[in-house]
This record gives C-alpha cells, sequence and structure tokens, in this order.
C-alpha cells in the first residue's frame, strides 16, 4: 500500500463549547475514490474548510503527500496539490469558460504575472483548455460569460476549474447540489472521467452519486467519524441505516 | 472524443480567445477621428488638449476601479505629484517636455507603488480613507514646501520645445493636442494589452470572486500593487502633461473635487472597458462648459447633482447608452455575448 | 504641558461626539456615508446663525444644533438613504459624496464663503487657575458636555430596552429581526441621533476650529474616517478612547512639532493599518 497522499490525524476544531469536529483521523490513497457522507450538520464543511486551511484546527494535524500542511495557508495549499470545489458556486461571472480555464491553467504552470503577453497565444495552454472543455463537455459553452450557463454546466465549470490546478487531492464539496435531475448524469460522467492520478474526496448527500462513484465511504456523524468502509460494507450497516433513519436517503 | 470534434473545438477556442485582442476596425476610426478633430479645428486645440489629458487620468482610474475594482477617493495624489514634478523640474532648467513627461510619471509611480501595501489590509471602507487621506496629504504638504512648490500661488514655469523643436506653449497649441495625443495613445495601447494579457485576466478574476482566485493560487496582493503603480504613473503623466501644456502647477491638482470628477467621467463613460474613461472625460468637459457658463462658481453642486441621481437612476441603466456605444468600438476584455 | 494634554482631550472629545454618529451607521447598517461631515457643518452654522442673527445664547442653540440635523437626518434616510442600503460600497460611497458635494455649494450660496464664528458667552471665556496652570473654561465644558454625552451613550446602550435591541441589530440584522426587533425603526432612530451629535459636535467644535465654513465637510472627512476605523467596531468605548488619542496625539503634534504637526493624523491613520492588518472597519467593510 503506497503512502497516503492526504492524511489526517487527531483533527479537532471547536467553536466555543460546540465541538464540529471530533477526532478525525483518515487517510486518503494516491488513487482514491472516497466519499463522505453524513446528515446535516455533521460537519462535512467544516471538515473541508480545516483541510484546505479556510480554518484553524483546535488540535490535530494534516499531512499533504508526506508534508504536514496543518499551518500552511490555503493558497499554498493550493500550490502543493490540494484543490476544491465549493458548495455554493465559486466562480467568475462574467469570465467565459475558457477564459476561466485558462487562467487557471496559467497560474498552475507560473505565467499568471505575464502583462504583456496576449492571454490565449500560447498554444500549450490552449490545447489544454480545449482539453478540459471537452472532458467537462463544455465546448458549447466555452465563449459565453459563465453567468449565462446553465447551473448543471456551471456546477460542471465548478469541478474543471479545480481540476485545472492539476491537483493530487480533489475535494468535491456537494458537486450535484442544485443540480437538476437531467444534468446529474453528466455530473457522475465527469467524475467518472477523472484520471487515476487524481485522489478525490466527494462529499455528497446524493446517495445515486454516492454510490456509483466511491470505492470506500466514510461516515461523518456529529464531528466524528462513525465508520468508514467499502460500499456494500456501509449500506449494510446498521448503524448507518440508524442516522438515516427518518431521512430520505433518496438520490 | 472524435477527431473532427477536437479540431473544431479548438479552431473554435482559438478564435474566441484571438478576438480578443485583435484591433478593431472601429477603434482605429476612434483614434484618427481624433486625430483629425485637431488639425480640423486648430482653434480648439486648448479644450482637446485638455479633454485628452483628463481623458489619460480617467483612464488611469478605469485601470484601478474598472480592472481591479479598487475603489479610490483620492486618485488626484498622482496628478498632482505628475504635475509638480515636471512642473519643478522644468524650472530648474531640464525644461525638455519628455523629461518632465518621464520624471512625473516615475514619482508619481514610486508614490503608488509606496502605498499600495496599505490598500491590501482591510476592505473598501479602508481604501476610501487611505486614498482620501494620501491626497490631502500630498496637498498638504505640497501647501507647504512653498519654497519648492509656490505654495497656494502655484508654480510657474516656462516648458521647453518639445524634442527640441516644437513649441508647446501658448504659440503652439495644436502641437500641445498632438503632444497629449500621441502620449495618450501609446498608454492606451499599452494598457489594451495589458488588459487582455494573463495579468489582466488575474485581474478581473480577483475583482470578480477573491475567494475563487485565492483557491486558484493568485497572489491577489502583488497583482494589485502592481496595477495601483502602473495606474499611479499614468496619472501622474497626466499631471506632467497638463502642467507643461499650461505652464502651471496649482494646489488645487490635489483637491478632493479632482478625485471626484474623474471618478464621475469614468462613471458616465462606464468603467472596465478603457474607452469608457476617455469617452466620459470628453463628455464631461464638455458640459462643464456648457453649464458653468450658466452658473461659474457652483460647479460642484452640479457634479453633486449628478453623482446622486446616477446613483439612484442606477449606473446600470444610465450607462446603458455610452456602454452601446462602447461595445461598438472594443468589446470588454471579460464580457463575450453575440460578438 | 497640562494645558496641552486638556487640550487635546478636549479637542479628541469633540471628535468623539462629532465621528460617533458615524461609526454606528459603519457598524449596524455597513453603510458608508461619506457625507457624515455635512451634517456637523448643519449644527454649526445652526449654532452660529441663531446667535449671530437672533441673538440667541450659545446654550440654548445647542439643542436645536442637535434637533436640526436630526430632523434632516430622519428625512434624508427614510427619503433617499434607506434605498441604498443593500448597495455596492461603491455606489454608496458616490451617493454620500454626492451629497456633500451638494451641500457645500448650498451652504456656501446661502452663507457665504467666509467662515461663520461662534463667539463664546462671557462666562465661558477666559481661564481658570488650577494649580498654577492657565486651564481654558471651555475646554473644561467640552470635555464636561461631551463627557457626558459619552456616558449617557454608554448607559443607554447596556441599560436600556432600545439599547439592547440596537446592540442586537449590530450583530446581526437579520436574527435581530426575526427577533421581532424592529429593525428598520432603530436604523432610523440610531441615524438621527447620529446626525443629531454630529450637528452638537459642530456647534461645540466652531470655536476650536475657528469657525464654520463650508469646507467643514470635506476638511474633516478622513479624520472622521480615521475616528470610524481605530473606535470602529469596539462600540462606544473604543471610539472614544480613539478619538482621545487621536485628539492629544494631534494637539501635542502640532504644539511640540509644528512643520509636521498637521501630518499627525495621517501618521496615526498608517501605523494603525499596519498594526492592524486585518483592515480596522472589521464589521463595515465590503470586500
Amino acid at each position: 500500500m503506497s503512502a497516503p497522499v492526504l492524511e489526517v490525524r487527531g483533527l479537532i476544531r471547536r467553536f466555543g463549547a460546540l465541538t464540529a469536529t471530533d477526532d478525525v483521523s483518515f487517510a486518503i490513497e494516491p488513487s482514491a475514490r472516497q466519499a463522505l457522507i453524513g446528515p446535516n450538520g455533521a460537519g462535512k464543511t467544516t471538515l473541508i474548510n480545516l483541510l484546505t486551511g479556510v480554518i484553524k484546527p483546535t488540535a490535530g494535524q494534516v499531512w499533504l503527500a508526506g508534508r504536514d500542511v496543518t499551518h500552511l495557508q490555503s493558497s499554498a495549499r493550493v500550490r502543493l496539490g490540494l484543490s476544491r470545489t465549493f458548495q455554493i458556486n465559486q466562480l467568475f461571472p462574467d469570465l467565459t469558460p475558457a477564459e476561466s480555464l485558462g487562467l487557471a491553467i496559467s497560474e498552475r504552470n507560473g505565467s499568471g504575472a505575464d502583462f504583456w503577453r496576449v492571454a490565449g497565444s500560447r498554444p500549450a495552454i490552449v490545447a489544454e483548455i480545449a482539453d478540459l472543455l471537452m472532458r467537462f463537455g463544455l465546448e458549447a459553452e466555452m465563449d459565453r460569460p459563465t453567468r449565462k450557463l446553465a447551473y448543471g454546466k456551471q456546477r460542471l465549470l465548478e469541478i474543471a476549474l479545480a481540476f485545472a490546478a492539476r491537483p493530487r487531492v480533489l475535494l468535491l464539496d456537494e458537486p450535484a447540489a442544485g443540480v437538476p435531475e437531467e444534468e446529474r448524469r453528466d455530473i457522475l460522467a465527469a467524475l467518472a472521467a477523472l484520471p487515476p492520478d487524481v485522489a478525490i474526496l466527494l462529499i455528497e448527500h446524493d446517495m445515486d452519486l454516492v454510490f456509483n462513484f466511491a470505492e470506500r465511504i466514510s461516515v461523518l456523524v456529529a464531528g466524528r467519524l462513525l465508520v468508514e468502509g467499502a460500499p456494500e460494507a456501509i449500506a449494510a450497516d446498521e448503524r448507518v441505516r440508524a442516522v438515516y433513519l427518518g431521512e430520505d436517503a433518496r438520490g | 472524443m472524435n477527431a473532427p470534434g477536437a479540431a473544431a473545438t479548438m479552431d473554435r477556442l482559438a478564435a474566441h480567445l484571438r478576438r480578443r485582442a485583435r484591433w478593431r476596425w472601429p477603434e482605429t476610426l476612434f483614434w484618427l477621428a481624433i486625430l483629425t478633430l485637431i488639425f480640423a479645428l486648430p482653434s480648439r486645440a486648448g479644450i482637446i488638449n485638455e479633454v485628452l489629458i483628463a481623458g489619460l487620468f480617467a483612464l488611469s482610474l478605469d485601470l484601478i476601479l474598472g480592472l481591479a475594482g479598487i475603489v479610490s477617493l483620492g486618485h488626484a495624489a498622482f496628478l498632482g505629484l505628475g504635475a509638480y514634478s515636471a512642473a519643478i523640474l522644468a524650472s530648474k532648467g531640464l525644461a525638455e517636455p519628455m523629461l518632465g513627461l518621464a520624471f512625473g510619471a516615475a514619482v508619481a509611480a514610486l508614490a503608488g507603488l509606496m502605498t499600495a501595501p496599505l490598500l491590501l489590509r482591510g476592505g473598501d471602507l479602508t481604501r476610501l480613507m487611505v486614498t482620501l487621506g494620501v491626497s490631502l496629504m500630498l496637498g498638504e504638504l505640497a501647501n507647504r514646501l512653498d519654497w519648492l512648490t509656490g505654495g497656494a500661488d502655484g508654480l510657474n514655469f516656462s516648458i521647453g520645445k518639445l524634442l527640441g523643436r516644437f513649441p508647446i506653449d501658448f504659440t503652439g497649441q495644436r502641437n500641445a493636442a498632438l503632444y497629449s495625443f500621441a502620449v495618450l495613445f501609446v498608454l492606451f495601447v499599452i494598457a489594451r494589452r495589458l488588459a487582455r494579457s494573463p495579468f489582466g485576466l488575474a485581474l478581473a478574476a480577483i475583482r470578480e470572486n477573491r475567494l475563487r482566485a485565492d483557491a486558484l493560487g493568485i497572489g491577489a496582493g502583488r497583482r494589485i500593487v502592481a496595477i495601483y503603480t502602473v495606474a499611479a504613473a499614468y496619472a501622474g503623466a497626466a499631471g506632467a502633461l497638463l502642467a507643461e501644456t499650461t505652464q502651471i502647477a496649482s494646489l488645487d491638482l490635489f483637491d478632493f473635487h479632482r478625485s471626484a470628477d474623474v471618478m464621475l467621467m469614468l462613471i458616465i463613460g462606464s468603467a472596465g472597458y478603457l474607452y469608457g474613461g476617455l469617452i466620459g472625460a470628453a463628455a464631461f468637459i464638455v458640459l462643464r462648459d456648457v453649464i458653468s457658463a450658466a452658473t461659474p462658481e457652483y460647479w460642484e453642486f452640479w457634479i453633486g447633482l449628478a453623482l446622486i441621481i446616477l446613483v439612484l437612476a442606477g449606473r446600470e441603466r444610465v450607462a446603458a447608452a455610452p456602454r452601446r456605444l462602447i461595445a461598438l468600438i472594443a468589446p470588454r476584455a471579460a464580457e463575450r455575448g453575440a460578438a | 504641558m497640562l494645558t496641552i494634554l486638556l487640550d487635546g482631550v478636549a479637542y479628541g472629545m469633540l471628535l468623539f461626539v462629532l465621528a460617533c454618529g458615524l461609526s454606528v451607521t459603519l457598524g449596524l447598517m455597513n453603510f458608508i456615508n461619506l457625507a457624515h461631515g455635512a451634517f456637523a457643518m448643519v449644527g454649526g452654522y445652526v449654532t452660529a446663525l441663531l446667535m449671530n442673527r437672533e441673538g440667541v445664547p450659545f446654550l440654548l442653540t445647542l439643542p436645536a444644533a442637535f434637533l436640526v440635523p436630526a430632523i434632516l437626518g430622519v428625512v434624508l434616510e427614510r427619503t433617499l438613504y434607506r434605498r441604498l442600503y443593500g448597495a455596492s460600497p461603491l455606489d454608496q460611497v458616490l451617493f454620500t459624496i454626492g451629497l456633500m458635494l451638494v451641500a457645500m455649494p448650498v451652504a456656501a450660496y446661502l452663507l457665504g464663503d467666509e467662515p461663520q464664528q461662534v463667539h463664546l458667552p462671557a462666562w465661558l471665556d477666559g481661564r481658570v487657575e488650577f494649580h498654577g496652570v492657565g486651564v481654558g473654561i471651555y475646554r473644561l465644558f467640552t470635555i464636561g458636555v461631551c463627557g457626558a454625552i459619552a456616558a449617557a451613550l454608554q448607559i443607554f446602550l447596556i441599560k436600556t430596552r432600545f439599547g439592547a435591541q440596537l446592540r442586537a441589530a449590530v450583530d446581526d440584522a437579520r436574527v435581530a429581526q426575526g427577533l421581532g426587533i424592529d429593525v428598520d425603526r432603530i436604523f432610523a432612530i440610531a441615524f438621527a441621533v447620529g446626525s443629531g451629535l454630529a450637528g452638537l459636535g459642530g456647534a461645540l467644535a466652531a470655536d476650536v476650529v475657528g469657525g464654520i465654513d463650508p469646507s467643514f465637510p470635506v476638511k474633516f472627512l478622513v479624520t472622521f474616517l480615521i475616528v470610524a476605523a481605530i473606535g470602529g467596531s469596539n462600540g462606544i468605548m473604543g471610539a472614544l478612547f480613539g478619538s482621545l488619542m487621536l485628539g492629544v496625539l494631534d494637539v501635542a503634534g502640532k504644539y511640540y512639532v509644528p512643520s509636521i504637526g498637521a501630518f499627525i493624523i495621517y501618521a496615526v491613520m498608517v501605523v494603525t493599518l499596519i498594526v492592524r492588518p486585518q483592515g480596522l472597519f472589521t464589521r463595515g467593510e465590503g470586500r
């Protein structure tokens, strides 16, 4: 078993009297397809924020590719290969998908500060933009302002942007949230088509998506990791069922 | 992915990206028209010169407000710095205009570079306070150092001939206009190029969604300092031009109302298009001459009223007409549509 | 030395009364009101005019100096300001600058460019001997009045129900509204009181700054912003502390180092920014 690409050790986060994250430890393998599920309020987004450095932990550590990043800023973690999507789309409304992706790629390979070259004149970058557009099914909208895109397409762009950073680990915060039924298949297809060299941690409520996608599922309840295992085991686990009792576990 | 589909995508993508940068014929027409005006209306050279300089000043504000989304209440600081730098240089005997121009821009750029880090802290309100504070402080400083700046009387000086041959004082009004035109044009081309570069795109990203820009690893701080310095240089150049073509630098260049004026010019014309400032400046000065013929002293009142109405009516709606005009000339760097 | 200190404290107190309204609107409504100085100007003019044209005694003009801007504030708030509560910072800036730019020429047109002087009544003019040091009576008066106002505000905020509602609304307007607090009314009242206090401050400050003239709003804009910045989100006591510090530094600076004395406040501004890198208006900023 190769070394984990993302590792969390004894992570604790308290907000006053509230313990949002309660001694969480887990590891993600380099080619992982892992999902994190749990009822509302379980602390999933807090966990993502801790992983990405948006908030600092009360205790515990975060390790990225064998490096302790617990005290690193978000942008530094991005540069080390940790990328995320947001639960609510964080896009550039007036830029087109092509421009947004081009920007992400430029930043990644260090030419983002170039002030003289016309954006889009480097064939390698253009080729990569095209590749990303096709990979995520955004060719048809490539030259329209992002705010004019359908919500499902925007969600795909959100994932594409995070992926454009060529991360080692990709954290997806509810990628299917708010996406109309017809467009969810596109999201699933895009996720399935992601290359194996990216480890993916998926937070989702959509059980169809989770069970179709994940090779390993972690269940977070009230800030603690309840159980972790293969999808079939989780589906059969009594405790998980109890947690979701009364909740409509529909996709 | 099938090969024909991929090729078509590549073509469309390349075309889309290229379109942003291409120099379109209405733009060429725009600049030729201005040049023609200078030659066609020699008696108006004075006001044309004023419009060109105001346009450059508005362009410099557009670089920070329109491109980077930074609100400034004290952009006049750099106007004044540029003007006085050029004036002082000329009055010490180095009277070649181009030298004064470069010096004015450099001094202003330095001031921009030094104050920019303060803008990175806090949000809009801190920026307003800092920019306002800096401009008032410089104005006060200019007032104090009256042995250098002439104090309240201003600094009168004589300017040398441009490139040693072309007078740009009252005997060479048309030359002055051409001088300003040339400077504006060159600086505009550079600004245009900058806006369409990856750097310009990053600024747009910082303006549109700071959170996502950070998540992409864009170092917002450095980019903002860079554009602020450039904008300061441009404003300094405008100040230098103003001083050189009028042969006087006065304290009112640091006044708050100068910063308010240029903000209004940019808002009228629409920020973010680079051409907006030029059009707004022209509209502003023409309107000003018309109105102040009627009520000379209370110009401030009309500006204030215009701002109030502008905001209440909604900047978007008021700017719709100029924006359509501008969209004809050049599409916005970041906005697509049917174009 | 004591005189300088006292002058500084008096000036600081004045700044507090002048600027606390700005802190409140900033903290309460996230609203950048750059026209705040105009209300101070109105108050100053009210006192000057009542005294100089109608012969009203100084003390009696003070309530008017409070009420006129307060009423003006309510009217403007109900009609114009409230449309912009959700607007972008740029819009708020442009709008309130517009108001300020309108107010100043109107004042110049109606009352001329020359500063209107407020002549203190005899009993306030002059000095008393205090341990061998001469202390201006007006300074003491100012400190007393402003101090009383500050104390009253603090008590009001902490002890009264309205004060509690105000604090709740400052903390989180939406939640407060959900609790049944009439946030709209609170805004209007807070705005009126803030404007009124600005006017009162203007009246009290008239003697200190050499008269009220049409350029008052813009001359003091930076100062007000700095006070609101330093004290800002720390409540009344924070604003008071900030004002006092600024007042003392400014007066002391102008006395001991007259050549650069005027720049002290700018230095304070820069230093505060360096010391508090997260920005000053931790509540009132739009990003």
